[in-house]
């Protein structure tokens, strides 16, 4: 089929026998050579204080092969890259590792892990980490957020705006303004545009495999 | 993930193996002779019924269920039949537009006189 034949019609998609058979594999089908299992601690609240974490009995476990705090990975792993900084995003609002140090700022925020040899194993040692939280007020309503006096995620920086964009809109100004001196009607509306997270369609899990020398 | 044991449709994360002692089971992967596809599983790929295809095992055992008990489901009735499945990325119009089709060929082929089919 040519491209132009494909435009406005239906195309079958090459992918799809294997999808309509059962032989598609997804992550759970991934099986590697020792293959080791990740379970993440997260945080049940939107909002604490952590006062410490006892990853003790976790350690323990029998089959589990380590178990990582944020303390554990300074200095081995960086932030979470972010693709654009902007405003306080460059002075390091809102930069942070990939596990939660000294507090948790959203519900499922990630507080620890577990490497243990099966996936079983991985989530009964994460069961037995304690973490001590003192729960905090928590910005639930982003514009309720964005008012002085809403819990601050990042008290350090005196906000919860990390930035903001207001381009001139002189121009756009005038020309309502002269539209209403001709007589014309302005129409006000305020828009509110979603927000759009796009990421891999089977978000609950990944594979990977850390090449020789990796 | 769907089968059916039996002749009824069940989802196989929710029976145990000794629940189904003794029972003759059918996966996706034994719906049609190898090589070769169920009017079911040709209609989600003519319907685009499919994106990723993690729940398209489970839709097209639940689809066969019901077309066994109903060859000729109302629009209604397929989505009624195929409730519990859930698709996260295609959305259900094309399933059901799949089962449909699905639904079609499958009785102009019980129809169709001797010889003339397969």
């Amino acid at each position: 089929m040519g491209i132009a034949a494909m435009v406005g019609a239906p195309v079958k998609r090459r992918e799809d026998p294997r999808l309509i058979t059962g032989q598609a594999t997804y992550v759970d089908d991934i099986k590697l050579v020792g293959m080791l299992h990740m379970a993440v601690l997260r945080s049940p609240y939107g909002h604490a204080r952590i006062n410490s974490i006892n990853a003790e009995a976790a350690r323990r476990h029998p089959g589990v092969v380590a178990v990582y705090l944020a303390e554990d990975l300074k200095g081995a792993v960086g932030p979470i890259a972010v693709a654009v900084p902007l405003g306080k995003m460059t002075e390091g609002m809102g930069i942070h590792g990939p596990l939660a140090e000294g507090k948790v700022r959203f519900y499922g925020d990630p507080v620890a892990v577990v490497i243990a040899e099966d996936r079983y194993t991985a989530r009964d040692a994460r069961d037995l980490i304690e973490v001590d939280y003192e729960p905090l007020p928590a910005a639930i309503d982003i514009e309720k957020a964005m008012q002085p006096g809403a819990p601050l995620l990042y008290e350090e920086f005196g906000t919860n705006v990390p930035f903001g964009m207001h381009p001139s809109t002189e121009e756009i100004d005038k020309v309502f303004e002269q539209t209403k001196a001709d007589g014309g009607i302005v129409v006000k509306q305020r828009i509110v545009n979603q927000r759009l997270a796009p990421s891999s369609i089977e978000t609950t899990r990944c594979g990977s495999r850390i090449p020789q020398g990796g | 993930m769907h089968s059916t044991a039996h002749g009824e449709s069940v989802k196989s994360c929710t029976v145990l193996a000794v629940q189904a002692d003794g029972s003759e089971v059918t996966t996706i992967e034994g719906l049609a002779p190898e090589g070769s596809l169920h009017p079911i599983q040709e209609g989600f790929w003519e319907k685009h019924g499919l994106q990723c295809g993690f729940c398209t095992p489970g839709m097209i055992m639940a689809s066969y269920q019901l077309l066994k008990v109903n060859p000729n489901p109302t629009e209604e009735e397929i989505r009624k039949g195929l409730e519990g499945n859930i698709c996260r990325c295609t959305g259900y119009q094309n399933i059901v537009r799949a089962v449909q089709y699905a639904a079609e060929q499958m009785r102009t082929a019980a129809t169709a006189p001797v010889g003339a089919g397969e």
